[in-house]
Order: structure tokens, then C-alpha cells, then sequence
């Protein structure tokens, strides 16, 4: 019997003396702990293009009318119910998007990689942006610090997020203006918006520091208007939009495109806007919208909802494969006309209106502007040139990207009449704070009501 | 020597009756007709004994027959249950409770999910199936939830060999959505065994029971015996087969006057000339509302039941063959068992077969071994549920009663419905099969040394490994692909798990007098667990009908794996004194691959009950037969998941919640980022459940009356949570240990043998349990967290004071008073924040079976009653916003909301019908708080006539019975049969129910024969 005990005891420790077991069951087969700059710098990048073609922007589109919410969950946001939950995965979307990525990239790979912080940086500082203009006070100093152990940062008043994105801007400009060997590591195709191209990263961070002191025009409408014109003297027709790019391809596709497809007719066209459209005769009507059910086109008014006859968003801004601007040449001739508006140079402001409509269209249609179109809309002089104006036509140009919005809530163009069977009568001027920011973060600045206005909306 | 084994009451045999030579482990048990044969060396005594017998030991002196009449037991005073790691310890003796049932009580419910068979069965259980579709998933709660985000169902044990019940959804790497919602629903594992081989079940409900099996017995233990070989002469044969018909129980109430449209005109889906829905050329997408015109006033227009078009009666056949023999030396059992069950919705359907061989042998006098060999193939048809553009419940209950659904497809064989965007029905259950194949080996060998009563030595392997198949298919022009792109896809989800269990228990006994002794038990063991997850999408097929990775014009590819190894080392002493007090205390320390090595990775887990049948010392000669205290405190726990000690990049999928994302490689370039991961933590511990409880165990009346109370506190602590953080710290969850938990409760079973005579006997079974849980603590400044990903509108959260999972959502506006507050359209106001509006676990549970018995006929009726349970019924809130519902006919008037007005005078805005069922009962800006239904019932579960016919000739006994399930269902729910769950046995969320397929009543024959 004893050979039978001492078989089982055998037995037994040959089934546990697998120590070195524990070592091999410890090792993760699914996930790396490391990844490289390149890959690091692509999912910054193609977070970025998720936070701008995505949700946030449709939301934004549906408030100034561009679109109208027809069905389920986009018909409640054109009745202004916004709610907490809803704005979760957009907030997400951003810090859990390119500020961790873009902060990895700098933390692990700042040092002796000056072109990849730079575009880190430029990345990093729309963000914030689109950010601060949704929910005004946000995280930045202490943003993304998950690793070190904040999991609670502190929110910055948006009078510093915006100093902070002028500066994360500057950097930005510095590094990529380094010589190339002072990197160790070079991007290429996996900077996807400009294939590793450090000038045309220059040329859209400054329209972007542009696009952040020009937004202060109501707290400081000279100030800002000077400082948006100095950032604008570096910019250049010769250089690239930064666009979001998409490939048609599943997994790749224009979100925009992607939202029609798997949400469809939970938007249609705003009535507003293609009114606005046909009413100028802008050529580019069937580039931004899509023909309706009838053959024609046609928009809906915000109190009507549940009609898929209306037309839905067009080829330019919603195809497998159409870009999404991100920063574009139009932008900025948008707003040095509004700048120097403000300084009470008009012949300069209708010079960069006139230049800005021409190149809106180029971009959107891919050809020069019509005679009768410049003629009619194009050429403003110094004595016709407005604000409304300009703003009117920076709502067509900058449609699919947040801007619009922005531009509303700041000079209150275009002239929108509100949702008439809306609790308020009125548009909201803000998204609320995320529910997992109320429930999770104690140094939040909650505010649930979204008709609070952010504090460069004076 | 040789005898027969008969009843004290009517000299019935005992077939299967144990015969043991004291002190040893020879044995044998008694054939069909109650015989034995055994030889004994001279001067032995030999023991008779039975589950349900009292046993008897007679001294065999120089007989070579001994005939006994052992006496029935009724309510089993000796009762032999099985604990932790397979000990079989006296009922009496046990400081903690128990719950013990017969196989039986599986097979006669019906269902063929040994989880699901266990509903209303006893105390203290809350068993949840997610829908009545072949195949679907059961969850079972002990008591209550432990845990926050990790498993809450208790250990699944056979035969001393744990086994995997997971419940596994596929899910593609850049699926970026909680993959529970929709879908389909799946099986959890414990469904591949048969309920017909099992002969008996122990539920160790509390930590006290099942400390020994450490950190994976936080939520309790399950234990299922299956049946044995046994001796008797020639080879006993027993045969069964049931007919099942089924029939959907309950669906919520639809208008049929008003047709498909908007604002009163009427509109429907127009392909143009392609016939092809969701093109260019498509006259009209159609709508998904109802609020169109008078069906009546339009005569091209006719009303169609189509719930009642679209189910069937489903039919199901059971059949179960067995064989078991042996002889003194050795004994077997081999079965066969095959169910295929069809679905209440057309071309769903669900096939297990099963075999399994149990052998034992004795080799020698102390040599025992043997072993268990099942394989079990299963699998089925499923249909898609849930939130989800090609499932069934949403597309059929959406479907406005002008449009006959029935007409499914059009002439080129493409998707045909109301509205352009949906599957119809018919065609998402033809053309967009779900299969699942699974194949899967368990089995164990065992061999036991029994040197003395002072040790025996029993070491035991067992391998429980599967693979399961999945392929999905949505047809060209479904809109169930991912990307709602109508262009056809297919997916193949194969899934392999291998769980290996051995362990090598010394037990013995020694006695230090005649009143005192102790029985004493150590051990060590080894588990490793493995599973890989291979998952392969193919889009935009080619040919229509063919199903091949080789058809689609975009491929992608996703795979995983997770792996996980323990050993530990164990002992338990068990005092008795005076055969009245009884102490046991366990330990156990354990060793894991989820814990960070070079910190720590050893964990020990303590018990210790105390139980005294104080009838032994006081309280003789009164109307108490029986009674009993037991006092009980263990720690158990609840392991980390694998690969959470660390942080980890992930391959993202950016999204916004509305579509499917952005996905690597991009344009051909990859990436990596921290979006979507989870920091982890580098000094985990496991969670502990520490659990006190105490029982009281009373017989009156010669045990006529059998009372059983137990009161627990069980504390969770240090919870292990996937636990959300705000997303501004760049991450959306940290896993660690923080929270803490509690569950408190009593639990009631009473039996009353009410009448008992030769011919008639009536026995009442009544089991009560009630639960109260709250959420003790959640981490630093946190008082609110999210359970899991939901639904933007509503999710399940854990707070601080409330109940764990309680629903969270959007909540209207009141005064103090509690009466809403009505803005200026005439609608009620929404809280800016939302909050908790419901607790899905019942306040109560409660089941009564009757039994009755007259000679050989039986009629018994399981009653089962739940009070509380909240569901958010986010069917019904469509429904209405799309102007389905019954109510929602009623719209040739205004309607004013009850309530106040902001200055406080009462609401006298009217508004349109869209407006009330749309933007208040509705879900168009409804609060989520309007939606909250409690899941109260009372069903008869059960109840079934059974009649044994005992033959001489060939067959010993036929056995017919014709049963219910759900034959009578009484509930305030408006929707589907409250016993529902959108996310299944694989989730967290309870209370979830968002187009679910229906649940079912049942017609059950059977017909069973024993040779």
C-alpha cells in the first residue's frame, strides 16, 4: 500500500510543481505595455478626428439649424434636452481620446522628438479647445494624469485653458520648427493628416491660435482682434487644410457618412440653412446638401420632426471619404475679416470676406467660384461688408465642423428663431457636465443647466 | 451473504439501498428488487442504509440472510448532505445552512437548464432566465449580489470538480458597445448538463458553507451529484420521454385602429424598382410610428394581428435512456440523453445529446477507484433580440397593424418590412441565422485509499473543455451588420476553454472518548484555467446565400485569451461531542496568477460553526422532536480577473456612441492608445465576503413539521471593481479593491407533512427569503458609480445606501409635495441630473408546492410569488412614443398632465397626443423614472399529475405524468413575462428589458419506463 500512497503523493506533486506556471499565466497575450511613438501619434490623430467628425459636431449642427433632429435620441436633442448621460462619450471622447494619447506621446517620447510633440501639441490644443467651448471649465493643468495617480484633476477656469491652449500652441509652433535632426524618431504615413509635412503643422497651428484669440471677442473685442491678425500673418494660401481624413472603408468612414448609415433619418437637413442656400443661390447647395425623397431639396424647422422626405446632409460633408475640416485657409480669411471688422478696417474685412467665400467654395466643390455667385455674394467693399454677413457665410463654409456653433453663441449669427414647442423657446448655450465628471471627479465645477453661458459668451 | 432490503411500512423494496460493512468501504447496494449480496468476513456488522431511511446495523454473526425492514425517515433526521470538496457530513452536524434537493425536482420542473431548474425551488435563490428561447441563459444570485462588476454567481461544482458556467457574447476587437444589449441570447454553460443525470443538489448558500473553496466561493457553491452505478443483478434499464409544448405567455397590449405614418397621414416603406430597401431609389423609407390615419377610414387598409401571425407553438422532445448494473467488486451507469426543444419564434430551435459513463470499482479491500466520461454536443438556431435593427421583438412589436408582415421578402429574395431601416421579423428569423455548436468533454478519475478509519487518502483530477462554434450571419440587404449597411456579413466566433481541477484530500477520524471525537480533513489543490477567443468578420458579400470569409469584400480579424492558475492547501476539523455539539472550523490559503507576483499572491481564508441540538439535553418528551442552533462566520473570497495588475495599451475603436467608430488599421496604418483601458492596480487582494449567520432548526409533532431559520449578515469588503473614473483623468476606469457591500436576510423553509397514511399523504413545502442589500461604501469621494455600459438614458449603478444595481436615469421635476412641475409646453420638467429610480432585486421571494399522494398517483402545484423587482421597461416607453401601445389609441382628444405649474397652481395646458405619449409616457424626453415598472408575480410554476403503474412482467414500473410550466401567470408588468433580462446570465445589470424576446407557458407529457 505504501506504493500506492507514494503514487498519489507523486501524482499530486507533479500537477503543482509548475511555479514557473504562475510567471507564464501572469503574462498579458492580449495587450502591450508599450507602444511606439508612430502608433501613439496615429490614434492621437485619429482620435482627433473622432472628437470633430463626430457627435459633438452633429449636435452642434442640429442647435444653429445646419440640421434638424427628426428621430429617437437626435429628435429629443432639437426639443433642447440635453442631458447629462448624453454628453458622456462626447467628454470621454476627448480626454480619454487624444489628451491621454497625445500626453503619452510627450511623456514617453518628448525628449528628442520635437516633431512629434509638436503635432502632440497642435492635436492636444484643439481638443482642449473643443472642450472649453462645449463645457467652459475643464481640466487642463492636471488633465490626463491617470498614471501618476490624479484621478480627480482639478478644472481650470476657461480663461486659463485658453491661455493654456495659446501656449501649448506656441510650443508647438517651436518644436516643429527644430531642424530635423534634432529628432530621433521622424513621423511619416503615420501622421496622417500631413504625411510628416512640419510647415503645413505650422500654418494650421497658427489659424488655430487665431481661431482661440478671436474668440475672445467679447472680452477684449480690439485686443483680440489684433492678436488674431498677428497669428494670421504666418498663415498661407500654399499650404494644406487640416482636415479629418477618412478612407471608405469600414472602420474608416466619415462619421458623418457612418451616422446616415446606422442612424438613419435620425437627422435631416435644417430648414434654415437650405433656405439660406437656395435663397443665395450658393452653388455649393448640392455638394452640402442631399437631394430629398421628392428629387428637390429641402430642410426641416426645428418643431418638425418624424419627416424622412427631407433631405439629408450632402456629398462634401458626408461621403465614405469626404474630409472634415479641421483648420481650414477659409477659416482664417473668415476670421481676419472679422478682426479687422473689429478694428474698424472694413476695406481690409471685405477684401478677406470676398477671399474667404471663394475659397469655401473651392474647397467645397472643387472648382472656382461662379461669376454670379461672387458677384452676388463675393464682393463686399468696404462700405457693404457686415458681421452678419461674414458670419452667415462662415456658418455655410465651416458646416460638419463645431464652429458654426461657437460663432452663434458669440455674435449671435445667423438669426435663428429657437425650437417654438421647446420647454425654453430658446437655444442652449452649453453642454451640461458629464455624469461621470458629477459622479466621479469631487474637484468637478458642475453645472447641469445648459443655458448657462460659457464665460467668452458675454 | 445475502437478503433483501425492504420498507417498515409496506414491505415495499428498497432498490439502491446501501449495504456497508462497518469500518470498511466494501459495500453494495440493493438491485430492482431489493436484494443484496455481499460477502463479510465473520463477526462484521453490517450497515443499511437510504436517503430517506433511518439507517440500521445488524451484527451478522453466523447468518447468511439478513432480511431488513428499514423505517422511513420522513424528514430525514440522518440526511447524508454533500459540502464543501465532496465531504458528505450528517445534516444534524452542520453549523450553516443548506438547502438539499433531489434530482428530481430538476426533471419534474421541465427545464432543461439545471440553473433555470432550480427557480422557486428553495430559500434564499434568485434565479433570473433571460428569456423563454430555446437555449437561453439563467442567472443565479445566492442571498443576494457580493459583488459589484465581477461574477455574482455562485461556484458550479460536479462530482467534486468545479465546472465553467460562463455565459460568453461575441464580440469583434472593435466592437466598441456593451455587446449584452443586443445580439442574441446565449447559453450559460451549466446548460450542457442533463438534468436526468443528476441525483442530487447541494446549494451552499452562504460563505460559512463554502469557505473551503476559497477565493471562488464568495457567492456560494453549487454542488450537483450525478447518478451512480449500483449493484444489483442483471442490468437495470430506465427510459424516459417528454413531449413539450410551448406557447408564449404574454405580450403587451397593441392598438390595431390606427395605421403606419406621421401627423395623421399615412406612409410605408416603398423599395422603387429594385426592390431593395435602404437604396437611392427608394420611393419611401416608411416610418417606424403608428400615428397615422384611421385604419377604418382608408379601405385599402386592413388591421393584422402580427404577434399572433409571427409565434408558434413550439414543440420539444426530451429523451433519456440509461443503463446502470454492477456487482459488489464494481459498478456502472452509462447514459444517453437528447432534447430538442423548438422556439416559440419561427426557425429557433436548440439540440443537446449527452453521454456519460460513471464507473467505480473496488480493487481491493481499501482500493477504490474510478471516474466520470460525459461529451456533450449542443447548440442551436438562435434569433437576434434586444436593442437591435434585426431583432425579432423590436421590428414586431414596432410594426404598425397596417402592415402584414407575414409577406416577408421580396420577390429577389431581399428584406421586406414597413420601414427601410428594420428587419422584418420573419425575415432577420430565416435569413440571419445565429448557430452555435459546442463540444465539450468533462470528466474525472478518482482513486481512494482507505487504510483505516484514521486515514484515507483520495486524490482526483478533473478536465471540463469545450469548444464552441459560432457563426453569424446577416443576409444581403438585413440591416443587422455592424454598420447597418445592408451589404451582408458574416462572423465566426470559436471559443475554447479548458478548466483543470485536481485535488488530494486526507480525511480520518479519531475519537479521544465515546462522546468526543473529531474528523479531520487536509488537503491541496491545483486549478488552471484557459480560454481563447477567435473571432472573424467578413463584409460585404458577393453571392447572396453563401456563408464564407472567402465571399466578403472587407475582412477583419480579432482574437483573445485569458488564463489563470491557483493551488492551494486546505484543512478542516470537525469536533462532536455527545452527539449534540458540533464545531468546525476550516482554513485555507491559496496562491494565484491574477495577483501581482512580486507583492503578494497568497491569500487565507477561514470558517468556524458551531451547531448544538439542544433536544438532546433539554426539551425531551415535548411536541419537539428535533431541534437544533447553528452559529456560523467564514471569510471567503472573490479573485481579481486576469492582466488587471498592471496598464495596459489597447487597440481602440474612438467612438461617440452613435456609430461603430474608428477603427486600426486606419487607411493601413496601426495604433495603439490608452482609450477605453483600465489602470490597474500592482497590490490587489482578493475581496472578502465575511459572512456571520444563524440558524435555527425545529421537527414537531414526530417530525410532521420541519421548521428551518436562518438570519445572515454577510460583508463584502475591498471590493475588487472595475470602477469608473471621470475620463478627465484620461482613463474611464481603474481597477482595484474599494467598496464595500451587504447583504442581510432571512430565510424561511417550512415542510409539513399534513396527512400521512398508507394510501394518501399531502405534504406542504414552504420556502420565504427576503434580502436587503445596500451599498456600504464605494472608493475616496465617489458616491455614485456605474456598473457597466448601458443605455445612454439608463444604466445600473451602485450607491452609497442603496441597494446594489439599482436603476439610474433621467427623473422628472416635483414640488415637495411629490406632484410634477409642468413647464410652459405642457410637459413635465427633467432634473438636470440623473438618479436612482428603482431597485431590480425583489424585496421578497416566496414558493409553496403542494404535493398530494394517493397510492401511486401524484399531483403537486409549485406556487411562486415575487413582490418587488423593478424593470425598466424601455419597451413599453417606445411603444408608446410610437403610438403602438393599446393606451396610445385613445388620441382623438388633448391631454393634461397631472400636476403644477411653476407658480404653483395646477396644470391646465393641454396637449396633442404625439405630445403625451411621445414626450411623457414615451421616450422622446420621457424621464427614464416613467418607465420603471416593478416585476411583481404570482405564477404557478408548476403543477403536474404523475402516475407510477408497478408491472411484474418484463418492465418493473411505467411511469406517465402530465405537467405545466407557467400555466397562470398574475402580474402588473406590461410587457412580457417579468422573469426577463435584456443582458443575461453574463452580466451585471438586472432589471434590463428593451424588446426581449417573450417568455413561455408550457404543456409538458411524459412518459418513463424502468426495467
Amino acid at each position: 500500500m505504501k506504493k500506492i500512497i507514494l503514487s498519489v503523493l507523486v501524482l499530486s506533486l507533479v500537477t503543482s510543481s509548475c511555479q514557473n506556471k504562475f510567471d507564464e499565466y501572469a503574462v498579458n497575450p492580449n495587450s502591450p505595455e508599450t507602444a511606439s511613438a508612430a502608433l501613439l501619434l496615429s490614434a492621437t490623430e485619429v482620435s482627433t478626428f473622432a472628437t470633430f467628425g463626430g457627435e459633438q459636431s452633429r449636435i452642434a449642427s442640429v442647435l444653429v439649424q445646419q440640421t434638424a433632429g427628426n428621430q429617437f435620441q437626435y429628435q429629443t436633442y432639437g426639443q433642447y434636452i440635453i442631458t447629462e448621460a448624453d454628453i458622456v462619450n462626447q467628454w470621454s471622447a476627448i480626454y480619454n481620446g487624444p489628451i491621454v494619447s497625445g500626453r503619452t506621446l510627450l511623456d514617453r517620447y518628448g525628449e528628442g522628438n520635437p516633431y512629434y510633440s509638436g503635432m502632440a501639441q497642435v492635436l492636444m490644443a484643439l481638443n482642449f479647445g473643443l472642450a472649453t467651448d462645449f463645457w467652459g471649465d475643464v481640466p487642463f493643468t492636471e488633465a490626463g494624469q491617470a498614471l501618476s495617480g490624479n484621478f480627480q484633476p482639478k478644472y481650470d477656469s476657461q480663461e486659463t485653458v485658453i491661455q493654456g491652449i495659446q501656449s501649448l500652441l506656441d510650443q508647438a509652433i517651436a518644436n516643429l520648427s527644430q531642424p530635423q535632426t534634432a529628432n530621433t524618431f521622424l513621423p511619416g504615413e503615420d501622421d496622417i493628416i500631413f504625411k510628416g509635412n512640419t510647415a503645413a503643422w505650422i500654418n494650421a497651428a497658427w489659424i488655430i491660435k487665431a481661431r482661440y484669440a478671436n474668440r475672445l471677442s467679447q472680452i477684449d473685442p480690439a485686443g483680440s482682434a489684433t492678436q488674431a491678425l498677428a497669428d494670421l500673418s504666418h498663415v498661407s494660401a500654399d499650404q494644406p487644410d487640416m482636415n479629418a481624413v477618412f478612407y471608405d472603408y469600414a472602420g474608416n468612414f466619415n462619421q458623418w457618412y457612418e451616422f446616415l448609415a446606422v442612424r438613419a433619418n435620425y437627422i435631416k437637413m435644417g430648414q434654415y440653412f437650405v433656405n439660406y442656400l437656395q435663397s443665395t443661390s450658393d452653388p455649393r447647395l448640392p455638394y452640402l446638401v442631399a437631394k430629398d425623397e421628392a428629387g428637390g431639396y429641402s430642410g426641416l424647422p426645428p418643431e418638425e420632426s418624424d419627416n424622412s422626405a427631407a433631405s439629408d446632409p450632402g456629398p462634401a460633408v458626408a461621403s465614405a471619404d469626404s474630409p472634415t475640416p479641421i483648420a481650414t485657409y477659409a477659416e482664417a480669411k473668415f476670421i481676419e475679416a472679422e478682426a479687422q471688422l473689429r478694428l474698424g478696417k472694413a476695406d481690409a474685412a471685405a477684401t478677406a470676406y470676398n477671399e474667404a467665400v471663394s475659397a469655401s467654395v473651392q474647397r467645397i466643390t472643387g472648382s472656382a467660384i461662379p461669376a454670379a455667385f461672387q458677384q452676388s455674394t463675393a464682393s463686399a467693399t468696404a462700405a457693404t461688408v457686415s458681421l452678419e454677413q461674414i458670419i452667415n457665410q462662415k456658418y455655410v463654409a465651416l458646416f460638419s465642423s463645431p464652429e458654426p456653433y461657437n460663432d452663434w453663441r458669440r455674435t449671435g449669427f445667423p438669426r435663428l428663431q429657437a425650437n417654438q414647442q421647446s420647454q425654453r423657446k430658446a437655444i442652449p448655450l452649453r453642454f451640461p457636465t458629464s455624469q461621470n465628471e458629477r459622479n466621479y471627479n469631487r474637484n468637478a465645477t458642475v453645472v447641469s443647466d445648459i443655458y448657462q453661458p460659457v464665460w467668452w459668451d458675454k | 451473504m445475502t437478503g433483501k432490503i425492504t420498507t417498515a411500512e409496506d414491505n415495499s423494496p428498497l432498490p439502491g439501498a446501501n449495504v456497508k460493512v462497518k469500518g470498511t468501504t466494501r459495500g453494495t447496494n440493493a438491485d430492482g428488487a431489493g436484494n443484496y449480496s455481499i460477502s463479510v468476513p465473520d463477526g462484521a456488522t453490517l450497515v443499511f442504509s437510504f436517503i430517506g431511511v433511518v439507517s440500521q446495523e445488524v451484527s451478522v454473526g453466523s447468518q447468511t440472510t439478513v432480511n431488513v425492514a428499514l423505517k422511513a425517515d420522513t424528514r430525514q433526521l440522518q440526511e447524508v448532505v454533500v459540502t464543501a470538496l465532496g465531504a458528505q457530513r450528517e445534516r444534524r452536524t452542520l453549523g450553516y445552512a443548506v438547502s438539499n434537493l433531489q434530482g428530481d425536482v430538476l426533471t419534474r420542473s421541465g427545464e432543461p437548464n439545471i440553473i433555470q431548474g432550480l427557480a422557486a425551488k428553495t430559500a434564499g435563490v434568485i434565479v433570473t432566465s433571460s428569456s423563454g428561447t430555446p437555449g437561453a441563459s439563467s442567472k443565479i444570485v445566492l442571498r443576494g449580489p457580493s459583488t459589484f462588476t465581477g461574477e455574482q454567481q455562485p461556484l458550479i461544482v460536479v462530482d467534486g470538480v468545479p465546472i465553467n458556467n460562463e455565459t460568453i457574447t461575441s464580440s469583434s476587437g472593435d466592437y466598441p458597445f456593451n455587446a449584452n444589449l443586443g445580439g442574441v441570447s446565449n447559453s450559460n454553460r451549466a446548460l450542457d448538463l442533463n438534468p436526468d443525470d443528476i441525483a442530487s443538489v447541494t446549494i451552499l448558500k452562504g460563505p460559512a458553507a463554502s469557505a473551503l473553496y476559497g477565493a471562488r466561493a464568495g457567492n456560494g457553491a453549487i454542488i450537483y451529484t450525478t447518478k451512480r452505478g449500483r449493484s444489483q443483478r442483471g442490468i437495470g434499464v430506465t427510459v424516459n420521454y417528454r413531449l413539450e409544448l410551448s406557447e408564449v405567455n404574454k405580450l403587451p397590449k397593441l392598438q390595431s385602429e390606427y395605421a403606419q405614418g406621421a401627423g395623421g397621414a399615412y406612409s410605408t416603406a416603398d423599395p422603387g424598382p429594385d426592390q431593395r430597401l435602404g437604396t437611392d431609389d427608394d420611393v419611401s423609407a416608411g416610418t417606424p410610428n403608428s400615428w397615422g390615419p384611421k385604419i377604418a377610414s382608408n379601405p385599402s387598409l386592413q388591421a393584422f394581428d402580427n404577434p399572433a401571425n409571427f409565434f408558434q407553438t413550439a414543440v420539444s422532445h426530451t429523451t433519456n435512456v440509461a443503463l446502470v448494473g454492477g456487482n459488489d467488486k464494481a459498478t456502472f451507469r452509462i447514459s444517453y440523453g437528447n432534447l430538442f426543444q423548438n422556439g416559440v419564434i419561427p426557425n429557433t430551435d436548440y439540440t443537446r445529446n449527452t453521454i456519460r459513463l460513471t464507473t467505480e470499482a473496488n480493487m481491493t479491500d481499501n482500493l477504490r477507484i474510478g471516474g466520470t466520461v460525459s461529451y456533450i454536443k449542443s447548440g442551436g438556431l438562435r434569433a437576434q433580440t434586444g436593442s437591435n435593427v434585426a431583432g425579432v421583438m423590436l421590428s414586431l412589436l414596432r410594426a404598425p397593424a397596417s402592415f402584414d408582415l407575414r409577406n416577408y421578402q421580396y420577390p429577389n429574395g431581399f428584406n421586406r418590412n414597413y420601414y427601410a431601416f428594420y428587419d422584418n421579423p420573419f425575415y432577420t428569423a430565416y435569413k440571419n441565422p445565429f448557430t452555435d455548436d459546442v463540444n465539450r468533454v468533462q470528466g474525472n478519475v478518482f482513486i481512494n485509499y482507505h487504510r483505516s478509519s484514521h486515514l484515507d487518502l483520495t486524490y482526483k483530477i478533473g478536465v471540463d473543455a469545450y469548444s464552441d462554434s459560432r457563426q453569424q450571419v446577416y443576409s444581403i440587404s438585413s440591416n443587422g451588420d455592424d454598420n447597418n449597411q445592408t451589404y451582408g456579413q458574416v462572423n465566426y466566433d470559436n471559443i475554447t476553454n479548458r478548466d483543470v481541477y485536481a485535488d488530494l484530500i486526507l480525511r480520518g477520524e479519531h475519537r479521544f472518548s465515546e462522546k468526543f471525537g473529531v474528523n479531520y480533513t487536509a488537503g491541496h489543490n491545483l486549478s488552471t484555467f484557459n480560454q481563447t477567443d477567435n473571432f472573424s468578420r467578413g463584409r460585404n458579400l458577393s453571392i447572396p446565400n453563401f456563408y464564407n470569409l472567402g465571399n466578403a469584400a472587407e475582412l477583419y480579424a480579432s482574437n483573445g485569451a485569458s488564463r489563470r492558475i491557483t493551488t492551494a492547501v486546505f484543512g478542516q476539523l470537525d469536533f462532536d461531542y455527545a452527539n449534540q455539539l458540533y464545531l468546525s472550523v476550516t482554513g485555507r490559503n491559496e496562491w494565484s496568477s491574477t495577483y501581482e507576483r512580486r507583492i503578494r499572491n497568497n491569500f487565507f481564508y477561514p470558517s468556524a460553526s458551531l451547531s448544538w441540538v439542544f433536544t438532546e439535553t433539554v426539551l425531551k418528551n415535548t411536541p419537539i422532536t428535533f431541534g437544533k442552533v447553528r452559529l456560523a462566520y467564514a471569510e471567503s473570497g472573490i479573485p481579481p480577473v486576469p492582466y488587471r495588475t498592471r496598464t495596459y495599451f489597447g487597440k481602440p475603436s474612438f467612438t461617440d456612441g452613435s456609430t461603430n467608430g474608428l477603427i486600426f488599421p486606419y487607411g493601413g496604418v496601426n495604433g495603439y492608445a490608452y482609450y477605453n483601458q483600465i489602470v490597474g492596480t500592482p497590490n490587489l487582494k482578493p475581496e472578502r465576503v465575511r459572512g456571520l449567520e444563524a440558524g435555527l432548526n425545529m421537527r414537531f409533532l414526530e417530525n410532521k413539521i420541519d421548521l428551518d431559520v436562518t438570519v445572515y449578515n454577510q460583508k463584502t469588503v475591498d471590493i475588487l471593481l472595475s470602477q469608473p473614473t471621470a475620463e478627465s483623468s484620461g482613463f474611464p476606469a481603474r481597477y482595484a479593491n474599494s467598496g464595500q457591500l451587504r447583504n442581510r436576510g432571512i430565510e424561511v423553509m417550512l415542510g409539513i407533512n399534513a396527512i400521512k397514511t398508507p394510501a394518501f399523504s399531502w405534504d406542504v413545502n414552504l420556502n420565504w427569503s427576503m434580502n436587503r442589500n445596500k451599498v456600504l461604501n464605494l472608493t475616496e469621494g465617489v458616491s455614485e458609480l456605474s456598473l457597466e455600459s448601458a443605455f445612454v438614458g439608463i444604466g445600473g449603478y451602485a450607491i452609497v445606501g442603496q441597494p446594489l444595481g439599482v436603476l439610474y436615469g433621467t427623473k422628472w421635476q416635483r414640488n415637495e409635495s411629490g406632484q410634477l412641475i409642468i413647464g410652459s409646453n405642457g410637459l413635465p420638467l427633467l432634473q438636470g441630473t440623473q438618479g436612482s429610480i428603482g431597485n431590480p432585486y425583489p424585496n421578497w421571494l416566496g414558493n409553496i408546492r403542494n404535493t398530494f399522494t394517493y397510492k401511486g398517483v401524484t399531483l403537486t402545484a409549485l406556487i411562486d410569488i415575487r413582490r418587488g423587482g423593478a424593470i425598466w421597461d424601455g419597451t413599453y416607453a417606445r411603444l408608446q412614443r410610437i403610438g403602438r401601445t393599446q393606451e396610445s389609441a385613445d388620441r382623438e382628444r388633448t391631454y393634461v398632465i397631472p400636476g403644477v405649474k411653476a407658480d404653483g397652481t395646477a396644470n391646465t395646458t393641454a396637449i396633442t397626443p404625439l405630445a403625451y405619449f411621445g414626450s411623457y409616457l414615451g421616450d422622446n424626453g420621457g424621464a427614464a423614472e416613467q418607465f420603471v415598472e416593478q416585476g411583481n408575480w404570482f405564477r404557478l410554476r408548476e403543477v403536474s399529475l404523475s402516475y407510477r403503474i408497478k408491472t411484474r412482467k418484463y418492465l418493473n414500473y411505467v411511469d406517465l405524468s402530465l405537467s405545466s410550466r407557467n400555466l397562470f401567470l398574475q402580474t402588473n408588468y406590461k410587457n412580457v413575462d417579468p422573469e426577463t433580462s435584456l443582458t443575461g446570465a453574463g452580466s451585471n445589470l438586472q432589471g434590463f428589458d428593451y424588446f426581449n424576446n417573450p417568455g413561455t407557458r408550457s404543456f409538458i407529457f411524459s412518459v418513463g419506463l424502468g426495467f
